[in-house]
Protein backbone atom coordinates (compact mmCIF):
# COMPACT_ATOMS: atom_id res chain seq x y z
CA UNK A 1 0.00 0.00 0.00
CA UNK A 2 1.45 3.45 -1.26
CA UNK A 3 0.91 6.62 -1.95
CA UNK A 4 3.98 7.68 -4.80
CA UNK A 5 4.37 10.64 -6.74
CA UNK A 6 6.89 10.04 -9.18
CA UNK A 7 8.65 12.93 -10.94
CA UNK A 8 5.53 15.18 -11.00
CA UNK A 9 5.65 18.82 -12.43
CA UNK A 10 2.67 21.14 -12.22
CA UNK A 11 2.56 23.80 -14.68
CA UNK A 12 0.03 26.39 -14.77
CA UNK A 13 -1.01 29.35 -17.96
CA UNK A 14 -1.50 32.72 -16.53
CA UNK A 15 -2.46 35.40 -18.81
CA UNK A 16 -0.83 33.85 -21.93
CA UNK A 17 2.43 33.00 -19.42
CA UNK A 18 3.60 29.53 -17.99
CA UNK A 19 4.06 29.00 -14.32
CA UNK A 20 5.76 26.02 -13.08
CA UNK A 21 4.49 25.44 -9.51
CA UNK A 22 5.96 21.93 -8.80
CA UNK A 23 9.45 20.94 -10.28
CA UNK A 24 10.23 16.98 -10.54
CA UNK A 25 8.65 16.47 -7.14
CA UNK A 26 9.46 12.36 -6.11
CA UNK A 27 7.70 11.15 -3.02
CA UNK A 28 7.20 8.16 -1.99
CA UNK A 29 4.29 7.11 1.33
CA UNK A 30 3.66 3.79 2.87
CA UNK A 31 1.18 2.55 5.75
CA UNK A 32 2.00 3.53 8.57
CA UNK A 33 4.45 6.36 7.51
CA UNK A 34 3.91 9.67 8.94
CA UNK A 35 5.70 12.45 7.26
CA UNK A 36 5.33 16.08 7.50
CA UNK A 37 6.00 18.61 4.37
CA UNK A 38 7.42 21.74 5.01
CA UNK A 39 7.00 25.00 2.78
CA UNK A 40 6.91 28.41 3.40
CA UNK A 41 4.01 30.86 1.62
CA UNK A 42 4.46 30.53 -2.09
CA UNK A 43 6.38 27.13 -2.04
CA UNK A 44 3.86 25.21 -3.88
CA UNK A 45 2.21 23.70 -0.87
CA UNK A 46 -1.18 24.18 -1.74
CA UNK A 47 -0.75 22.43 -5.63
CA UNK A 48 0.83 19.46 -3.88
CA UNK A 49 -2.05 19.33 -1.94
CA UNK A 50 -4.45 19.06 -4.55
CA UNK A 51 -2.20 16.53 -6.66
CA UNK A 52 -2.06 14.27 -3.12
CA UNK A 53 -5.64 14.54 -2.88
CA UNK A 54 -6.05 14.12 -6.51
CA UNK A 55 -8.34 17.02 -7.63
CA UNK A 56 -5.38 17.98 -9.82
CA UNK A 57 -3.78 16.45 -12.21
CA UNK A 58 0.11 16.48 -13.12
CA UNK A 59 1.20 18.54 -15.86
CA UNK A 60 3.99 15.86 -15.92
CA UNK A 61 4.61 12.48 -14.25
CA UNK A 62 2.57 10.09 -12.30
CA UNK A 63 1.16 9.88 -9.35
CA UNK A 64 0.23 5.96 -8.46
CA UNK A 65 -2.63 5.85 -5.48
CA UNK A 66 -2.38 2.08 -3.98
CA UNK A 67 -4.01 3.46 -0.56
CA UNK A 68 -7.20 5.20 0.20
CA UNK A 69 -6.53 8.82 0.35
CA UNK A 70 -8.44 11.14 2.53
CA UNK A 71 -9.93 14.62 1.53
CA UNK A 72 -7.40 17.51 3.10
CA UNK A 73 -8.36 16.90 7.04
CA UNK A 74 -11.42 19.49 7.92
CA UNK A 75 -12.08 20.16 4.32
CA UNK A 76 -15.46 22.70 4.07
CA UNK A 77 -16.05 23.83 0.94
CA UNK A 78 -17.93 20.78 -0.14
CA UNK A 79 -20.34 21.65 2.47
CA UNK A 80 -24.04 22.43 1.42
CA UNK A 81 -24.75 25.55 3.60
CA UNK A 82 -28.36 25.40 3.15
CA UNK A 83 -28.97 22.10 3.99
CA UNK A 84 -28.38 20.59 7.63
CA UNK A 85 -25.45 19.18 9.47
CA UNK A 86 -26.79 15.84 9.19
CA UNK A 87 -27.99 16.22 5.38
CA UNK A 88 -24.29 16.87 4.57
CA UNK A 89 -23.05 14.19 6.50
CA UNK A 90 -25.34 12.01 5.53
CA UNK A 91 -24.21 12.41 1.46
CA UNK A 92 -20.35 12.57 2.04
CA UNK A 93 -21.60 8.89 3.84
CA UNK A 94 -23.44 7.76 0.23
CA UNK A 95 -20.57 8.94 -1.41
CA UNK A 96 -18.01 6.78 0.26
CA UNK A 97 -20.50 3.93 0.21
CA UNK A 98 -21.04 4.02 4.01
CA UNK A 99 -23.73 3.68 6.34
CA UNK A 100 -25.09 7.12 7.24
CA UNK A 101 -25.83 6.27 10.33
CA UNK A 102 -23.24 4.98 11.95
CA UNK A 103 -21.15 8.28 9.95
CA UNK A 104 -23.42 10.57 11.28
CA UNK A 105 -23.43 9.16 15.20
CA UNK A 106 -19.53 9.48 14.94
CA UNK A 107 -19.87 12.78 14.05
CA UNK A 108 -22.56 13.54 16.76
CA UNK A 109 -20.64 12.80 19.21
CA UNK A 110 -17.12 13.92 18.31
CA UNK A 111 -18.47 17.48 17.23
CA UNK A 112 -20.79 18.06 20.14
CA UNK A 113 -22.74 20.38 18.94
CA UNK A 114 -26.42 18.87 19.33
CA UNK A 115 -29.79 20.13 17.93
CA UNK A 116 -27.58 22.46 15.19
CA UNK A 117 -27.12 19.17 13.71
CA UNK A 118 -30.53 19.15 12.41
CA UNK A 119 -30.28 22.96 11.32
CA UNK A 120 -28.98 24.47 7.92
CA UNK A 121 -25.28 24.77 7.89
CA UNK A 122 -25.85 28.69 8.02
CA UNK A 123 -27.19 29.02 11.11
CA UNK A 124 -23.44 27.94 12.56
CA UNK A 125 -20.71 29.52 13.79
CA UNK A 126 -17.61 28.93 11.98
CA UNK A 127 -16.18 27.04 15.36
CA UNK A 128 -19.35 24.48 14.64
CA UNK A 129 -18.45 24.36 11.22
CA UNK A 130 -15.25 23.39 12.03
CA UNK A 131 -15.71 20.95 14.28
CA UNK A 132 -18.57 19.12 12.14
CA UNK A 133 -15.78 19.09 9.31
CA UNK A 134 -13.01 17.76 10.74
CA UNK A 135 -15.09 14.89 12.85
CA UNK A 136 -16.62 13.92 9.31
CA UNK A 137 -13.06 13.88 8.17
CA UNK A 138 -11.87 11.10 10.98
CA UNK A 139 -15.08 9.14 10.68
CA UNK A 140 -13.67 7.45 7.38
CA UNK A 141 -11.26 5.14 8.26
CA UNK A 142 -8.19 5.90 5.40
CA UNK A 143 -4.92 4.21 4.60
CA UNK A 144 -3.59 7.76 4.63
CA UNK A 145 -4.84 11.14 6.08
CA UNK A 146 -4.22 14.50 4.26
CA UNK A 147 -3.50 17.60 5.96
CA UNK A 148 -3.47 20.66 4.70
CA UNK A 149 -2.58 23.09 8.23
CA UNK A 150 -5.55 22.41 9.88
CA UNK A 151 -4.36 19.78 12.61
CA UNK A 152 -4.08 22.72 15.77
CA UNK A 153 -6.95 21.46 17.51
CA UNK A 154 -6.87 22.18 20.96
CA UNK A 155 -9.96 19.98 22.03
CA UNK A 156 -8.69 16.84 24.10
CA UNK A 157 -11.26 14.56 22.62
CA UNK A 158 -10.47 15.20 18.79
CA UNK A 159 -6.82 14.79 19.44
CA UNK A 160 -7.62 11.35 20.90
CA UNK A 161 -9.58 10.35 17.98
CA UNK A 162 -6.78 11.97 15.48
CA UNK A 163 -3.89 9.93 17.30
CA UNK A 164 -6.02 6.64 17.41
CA UNK A 165 -6.68 7.01 13.27
CA UNK A 166 -3.01 7.70 13.12
CA UNK A 167 -1.84 4.33 14.59
CA UNK A 168 -2.90 2.44 11.83
CA UNK A 169 -2.41 4.93 9.03
CA UNK A 170 -0.27 7.33 7.40
CA UNK A 171 -0.48 10.69 7.26
CA UNK A 172 0.92 13.12 5.07
CA UNK A 173 1.10 16.75 6.78
CA UNK A 174 1.59 20.16 4.71
CA UNK A 175 2.41 23.09 6.91
CA UNK A 176 4.73 25.75 7.20
CA UNK A 177 5.02 25.04 11.14
CA UNK A 178 7.62 23.06 11.79
CA UNK A 179 5.74 22.38 15.41
CA UNK A 180 3.34 20.76 14.25
CA UNK A 181 5.76 18.28 11.97
CA UNK A 182 7.83 17.44 15.42
CA UNK A 183 4.81 16.55 17.11
CA UNK A 184 3.13 14.44 14.62
CA UNK A 185 5.76 12.66 12.04
CA UNK A 186 8.95 10.60 12.13
CA UNK A 187 10.60 12.39 8.89
CA UNK A 188 10.08 15.65 6.72
CA UNK A 189 11.02 16.80 3.43
CA UNK A 190 11.08 20.29 2.36
CA UNK A 191 9.04 21.91 0.09
CA UNK A 192 11.35 24.97 -1.70
CA UNK A 193 10.26 26.76 -4.84
CA UNK A 194 8.46 23.64 -6.39
CA UNK A 195 11.51 21.32 -5.33
CA UNK A 196 10.79 18.55 -2.73
CA UNK A 197 13.66 17.23 -0.69
CA UNK A 198 13.01 14.60 1.62
CA UNK A 199 14.88 13.93 4.48
CA UNK A 200 15.00 11.10 6.57
CA UNK A 201 16.00 12.58 9.52
CA UNK A 202 13.40 14.99 10.98
CA UNK A 203 15.87 17.12 12.90
CA UNK A 204 18.28 17.53 10.45
CA UNK A 205 14.63 18.56 8.21
CA UNK A 206 14.00 21.08 10.58
CA UNK A 207 17.33 22.49 11.12
CA UNK A 208 17.57 22.77 7.16
CA UNK A 209 13.86 24.59 6.86
CA UNK A 210 14.87 27.12 9.95
CA UNK A 211 17.80 28.36 8.23
CA UNK A 212 15.97 28.79 4.88
CA UNK B 1 -6.95 1.31 -28.48
CA UNK B 2 -5.98 4.04 -25.55
CA UNK B 3 -9.30 5.53 -26.22
CA UNK B 4 -11.10 2.41 -26.06
CA UNK B 5 -9.33 1.36 -23.17
CA UNK B 6 -10.37 4.69 -21.95
CA UNK B 7 -13.83 4.19 -22.62
CA UNK B 8 -14.65 0.79 -20.94
CA UNK B 9 -12.98 2.39 -17.94
CA UNK B 10 -15.66 4.78 -18.31
CA UNK B 11 -18.03 2.80 -18.58
CA UNK B 12 -16.96 0.38 -15.83
CA UNK B 13 -16.34 3.05 -13.14
CA UNK B 14 -19.54 4.64 -13.91
CA UNK B 15 -21.65 1.05 -12.93
CA UNK B 16 -19.34 0.48 -9.93
CA UNK B 17 -20.01 4.52 -9.13
CA UNK B 18 -23.62 4.23 -8.67
CA UNK B 19 -24.01 5.18 -4.90
CA UNK B 20 -22.13 8.46 -6.26
CA UNK B 21 -24.62 9.25 -8.72
CA UNK B 22 -27.44 8.07 -6.02
CA UNK B 23 -25.78 10.77 -3.63
CA UNK B 24 -25.02 13.05 -5.85
CA UNK B 25 -29.02 13.01 -6.96
CA UNK B 26 -30.25 13.60 -3.95
CA UNK B 27 -27.63 16.23 -3.44
CA UNK B 28 -29.12 17.92 -6.55
CA UNK B 29 -32.91 17.55 -5.44
CA UNK B 30 -31.57 19.09 -1.95
CA UNK B 31 -30.05 21.86 -4.05
CA UNK B 32 -32.88 22.30 -5.75
CA UNK B 33 -35.34 22.66 -3.19
CA UNK B 34 -33.62 24.91 -0.98
CA UNK B 35 -34.05 26.10 2.56
CA UNK B 36 -37.91 24.50 3.37
CA UNK B 37 -39.84 21.97 2.03
CA UNK B 38 -42.16 24.00 0.13
CA UNK B 39 -39.07 24.16 -2.85
CA UNK B 40 -39.97 20.33 -3.76
CA UNK B 41 -43.17 21.76 -4.83
CA UNK B 42 -41.80 24.73 -7.51
CA UNK B 43 -39.47 21.73 -9.29
CA UNK B 44 -42.69 20.68 -10.40
CA UNK B 45 -44.72 23.70 -10.30
CA UNK B 46 -42.50 25.52 -13.56
CA UNK B 47 -43.00 22.97 -15.71
CA UNK B 48 -46.60 22.21 -14.45
CA UNK B 49 -47.26 26.01 -15.07
CA UNK B 50 -45.58 26.09 -18.66
CA UNK B 51 -47.33 23.03 -19.87
CA UNK B 52 -50.63 24.55 -18.74
CA UNK B 53 -49.99 27.96 -20.32
CA UNK B 54 -49.11 26.16 -23.48
CA UNK B 55 -52.08 24.12 -23.59
CA UNK B 56 -53.98 27.39 -23.10
CA UNK B 57 -52.18 29.25 -25.83
CA UNK B 58 -52.82 26.75 -28.30
CA UNK B 59 -56.49 25.62 -27.59
CA UNK B 60 -57.68 29.43 -27.89
CA UNK B 61 -55.50 29.77 -31.05
CA UNK B 62 -56.62 26.33 -32.61
CA UNK B 63 -59.46 24.64 -33.94
CA UNK B 64 -59.74 21.28 -32.19
CA UNK B 65 -60.23 19.19 -28.97
CA UNK B 66 -58.62 20.75 -25.99
CA UNK B 67 -57.62 17.54 -24.74
CA UNK B 68 -56.01 16.02 -27.51
CA UNK B 69 -53.89 19.70 -27.55
CA UNK B 70 -53.00 19.61 -24.11
CA UNK B 71 -51.55 15.78 -24.80
CA UNK B 72 -49.53 16.73 -27.86
CA UNK B 73 -48.40 20.16 -26.90
CA UNK B 74 -47.72 20.12 -23.08
CA UNK B 75 -45.97 16.74 -23.27
CA UNK B 76 -43.99 18.16 -26.28
CA UNK B 77 -42.92 21.42 -24.56
CA UNK B 78 -42.12 19.24 -21.48
CA UNK B 79 -39.74 17.63 -23.49
CA UNK B 80 -37.97 20.86 -24.90
CA UNK B 81 -38.10 21.85 -21.21
CA UNK B 82 -35.65 19.12 -20.20
CA UNK B 83 -33.26 19.94 -23.18
CA UNK B 84 -33.00 23.57 -22.64
CA UNK B 85 -32.44 23.09 -18.64
CA UNK B 86 -29.67 20.47 -19.70
CA UNK B 87 -28.14 22.70 -22.12
CA UNK B 88 -28.52 25.90 -19.95
CA UNK B 89 -27.04 24.40 -16.74
CA UNK B 90 -24.10 22.65 -18.69
CA UNK B 91 -22.12 25.92 -18.37
CA UNK B 92 -21.82 25.71 -14.15
CA UNK B 93 -21.66 22.42 -13.90
CA UNK B 94 -18.14 21.92 -14.06
CA UNK B 95 -17.58 25.05 -11.72
CA UNK B 96 -20.31 23.86 -8.52
CA UNK B 97 -18.19 19.85 -9.20
CA UNK B 98 -14.93 21.67 -8.74
CA UNK B 99 -15.04 21.61 -4.78
CA UNK B 100 -16.22 18.33 -4.96
CA UNK B 101 -13.79 16.19 -6.63
CA UNK B 102 -12.04 16.48 -3.01
CA UNK B 103 -13.64 13.64 -2.41
CA UNK B 104 -11.76 11.63 -4.65
CA UNK B 105 -14.76 9.19 -6.01
CA UNK B 106 -16.88 12.07 -7.46
CA UNK B 107 -16.10 12.26 -11.25
CA UNK B 108 -17.48 15.66 -13.61
CA UNK B 109 -19.19 12.48 -15.12
CA UNK B 110 -20.86 11.43 -12.71
CA UNK B 111 -21.91 14.84 -11.48
CA UNK B 112 -23.38 15.48 -15.01
CA UNK B 113 -24.94 12.48 -15.14
CA UNK B 114 -26.47 12.86 -11.86
CA UNK B 115 -28.60 16.27 -12.97
CA UNK B 116 -29.58 14.80 -16.01
CA UNK B 117 -31.18 11.73 -14.25
CA UNK B 118 -32.88 14.16 -12.23
CA UNK B 119 -33.89 16.46 -15.32
CA UNK B 120 -35.55 13.38 -16.42
CA UNK B 121 -37.39 11.82 -13.82
CA UNK B 122 -39.00 15.21 -13.18
CA UNK B 123 -39.68 15.66 -16.91
CA UNK B 124 -41.30 11.79 -16.81
CA UNK B 125 -43.47 12.61 -13.54
CA UNK B 126 -45.08 15.71 -15.34
CA UNK B 127 -45.60 13.96 -18.41
CA UNK B 128 -47.60 11.26 -16.83
CA UNK B 129 -49.68 14.22 -15.15
CA UNK B 130 -50.64 16.47 -18.22
CA UNK B 131 -51.53 12.91 -19.97
CA UNK B 132 -53.75 11.66 -17.00
CA UNK B 133 -55.44 15.10 -16.68
CA UNK B 134 -55.70 14.87 -20.96
CA UNK B 135 -57.01 11.49 -20.61
CA UNK B 136 -59.77 12.85 -18.31
CA UNK B 137 -60.55 15.64 -20.04
CA UNK B 138 -61.55 13.18 -22.60
CA UNK B 139 -58.07 12.16 -24.55
CA UNK B 140 -57.38 9.06 -25.79
CA UNK B 141 -55.30 6.89 -24.03
CA UNK B 142 -51.83 7.34 -25.33
CA UNK B 143 -50.77 4.64 -28.02
CA UNK B 144 -47.54 3.54 -26.30
CA UNK B 145 -46.31 4.75 -22.94
CA UNK B 146 -42.58 3.25 -23.26
CA UNK B 147 -42.63 4.51 -26.50
CA UNK B 148 -43.35 7.82 -24.95
CA UNK B 149 -41.05 7.30 -22.36
CA UNK B 150 -38.22 6.25 -24.35
CA UNK B 151 -38.77 9.46 -26.87
CA UNK B 152 -37.92 11.24 -23.30
CA UNK B 153 -34.99 8.50 -22.64
CA UNK B 154 -33.55 9.51 -26.01
CA UNK B 155 -33.66 13.38 -26.16
CA UNK B 156 -31.61 13.20 -22.28
CA UNK B 157 -29.43 11.36 -23.77
CA UNK B 158 -28.33 13.14 -27.00
CA UNK B 159 -28.58 16.57 -24.92
CA UNK B 160 -26.55 15.03 -22.59
CA UNK B 161 -23.41 14.12 -24.87
CA UNK B 162 -24.01 17.69 -26.27
CA UNK B 163 -23.88 19.30 -22.64
CA UNK B 164 -20.41 17.41 -21.89
CA UNK B 165 -19.15 19.48 -25.04
CA UNK B 166 -20.87 22.55 -24.05
CA UNK B 167 -19.40 22.30 -21.06
CA UNK B 168 -16.22 21.81 -21.67
CA UNK B 169 -16.19 24.63 -24.51
CA UNK B 170 -17.42 27.07 -21.47
CA UNK B 171 -14.96 26.22 -19.07
CA UNK B 172 -12.49 26.74 -21.88
CA UNK B 173 -13.89 30.29 -23.20
CA UNK B 174 -15.75 31.48 -20.12
CA UNK B 175 -17.23 34.26 -22.01
CA UNK B 176 -19.43 32.07 -24.23
CA UNK B 177 -21.39 31.13 -21.15
CA UNK B 178 -24.05 33.83 -22.11
CA UNK B 179 -24.17 32.57 -25.64
CA UNK B 180 -24.69 28.69 -24.89
CA UNK B 181 -28.04 29.73 -24.04
CA UNK B 182 -29.08 30.41 -27.68
CA UNK B 183 -28.43 26.82 -28.53
CA UNK B 184 -30.90 25.71 -26.80
CA UNK B 185 -34.05 27.88 -28.60
CA UNK B 186 -32.04 26.40 -32.18
CA UNK B 187 -33.78 23.58 -31.07
CA UNK B 188 -36.89 24.87 -30.59
CA UNK B 189 -38.10 24.89 -34.26
CA UNK B 190 -35.69 21.66 -35.18
CA UNK B 191 -36.74 19.38 -32.44
CA UNK B 192 -40.26 18.91 -33.94
CA UNK B 193 -42.43 19.18 -30.68
CA UNK B 194 -44.57 21.87 -32.80
CA UNK B 195 -45.92 18.90 -35.00
CA UNK B 196 -45.72 15.49 -36.49
CA UNK B 197 -42.74 15.09 -38.60
CA UNK B 198 -44.61 13.19 -41.35
CA UNK B 199 -46.86 16.07 -41.70
CA UNK B 200 -44.33 18.83 -42.82
CA UNK B 201 -43.86 19.96 -46.46
CA UNK B 202 -41.30 17.18 -48.55
CA UNK B 203 -38.40 19.37 -48.48
CA UNK B 204 -38.46 20.40 -45.33
CA UNK B 205 -38.98 16.57 -43.56
CA UNK B 206 -36.47 15.53 -45.48
CA UNK B 207 -34.03 17.93 -44.06
CA UNK B 208 -35.00 17.49 -40.77
CA UNK B 209 -35.33 13.30 -40.49
CA UNK B 210 -31.29 13.48 -40.50
CA UNK B 211 -31.29 15.59 -36.99
CA UNK B 212 -31.53 12.89 -34.23
CA UNK B 213 -33.95 15.11 -31.85
CA UNK B 214 -36.13 15.39 -34.00
CA UNK B 215 -36.45 11.76 -34.62
CA UNK B 216 -36.44 11.23 -30.85
CA UNK B 217 -39.31 13.28 -30.14
CA UNK B 218 -41.08 11.43 -33.66
CA UNK B 219 -40.79 8.18 -31.66
CA UNK B 220 -42.42 10.29 -28.81
CA UNK B 221 -45.49 11.66 -30.78
CA UNK B 222 -45.32 7.55 -32.19
CA UNK B 223 -46.40 6.77 -28.22
CA UNK B 224 -48.66 9.41 -27.84
CA UNK B 225 -50.74 8.70 -31.51
CA UNK B 226 -49.74 5.43 -32.61
CA UNK B 227 -51.25 4.46 -36.00
CA UNK B 228 -52.92 7.65 -37.06
CA UNK B 229 -49.69 9.17 -38.30
CA UNK B 230 -46.83 7.97 -40.59
CA UNK B 231 -43.17 8.31 -38.76
CA UNK B 232 -39.62 8.09 -39.50
CA UNK B 233 -37.70 7.31 -36.22
CA UNK B 234 -34.98 5.08 -36.57
CA UNK B 235 -33.16 3.73 -33.13
CA UNK B 236 -29.85 2.40 -34.46
CA UNK B 237 -29.62 5.97 -35.95
CA UNK B 238 -30.32 8.09 -33.36
CA UNK B 239 -28.67 5.34 -30.50
CA UNK B 240 -25.08 5.72 -33.13
CA UNK B 241 -25.54 9.90 -32.67
CA UNK B 242 -25.83 9.26 -29.04
CA UNK B 243 -22.72 7.24 -29.15
CA UNK B 244 -20.92 9.69 -31.58
CA UNK B 245 -22.04 12.71 -29.34
CA UNK B 246 -21.04 10.68 -26.03
CA UNK B 247 -17.05 9.79 -27.74
CA UNK B 248 -16.76 13.25 -28.54
CA UNK B 249 -17.85 14.87 -25.45
CA UNK B 250 -16.13 12.73 -22.89
CA UNK B 251 -13.17 13.32 -24.62
CA UNK B 252 -13.79 16.88 -24.19
CA UNK B 253 -14.82 16.12 -20.68
CA UNK B 254 -11.58 14.16 -19.92
CA UNK B 255 -9.17 17.46 -21.32
CA UNK B 256 -11.03 19.47 -18.83
CA UNK B 257 -10.58 17.33 -15.68
CA UNK B 258 -6.49 17.05 -17.01
CA UNK B 259 -6.26 20.32 -16.78
CA UNK B 260 -8.58 21.71 -14.48
CA UNK B 261 -7.10 23.80 -11.61
CA UNK B 262 -8.72 25.35 -8.34
CA UNK B 263 -8.36 28.66 -7.22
Amino acid sequence: MTLELDDVYKTYQVEGATRTVLRGVHLRVERGDTIGILGRNGAGKSTLVRILAGVEKPSHGKVRRRMSVSWPLGFQSGFLLNSTGMENIRFVARLYNRDPKRIAAFVDDLAEIGRYMYMPMTTYSSGMRTKLALALSLAFDFDCYLVDEALAVSDQRFNTVIEQRLRNAALVLITHAPSLVHRFCRRAAILDAGILTVHDDLDEALATYNAL
Amino acid sequence: MSAALHRSRVVRDLLAQHHVVEALILRDVAERVGQGRIGIFFIFAEPLVLGAAITAIHSVMRAGEFAEIMMFYSVGYLCFYMLRNILNRAGMVISVTQNLLYHSRVTLLASFVARHIVEFLVSITVMTIFVGAAILFGARLPDSPIKMISGFLLVMLLTQGLAFLMASLVHEYPSIERGAHIVSYIFLPLSGIFFILDNLPPPIRDILVWFPWALAIDLLHDGMNGERFKYHWDLPYILGWIGFLHVLGLSALKRVRDTLALD
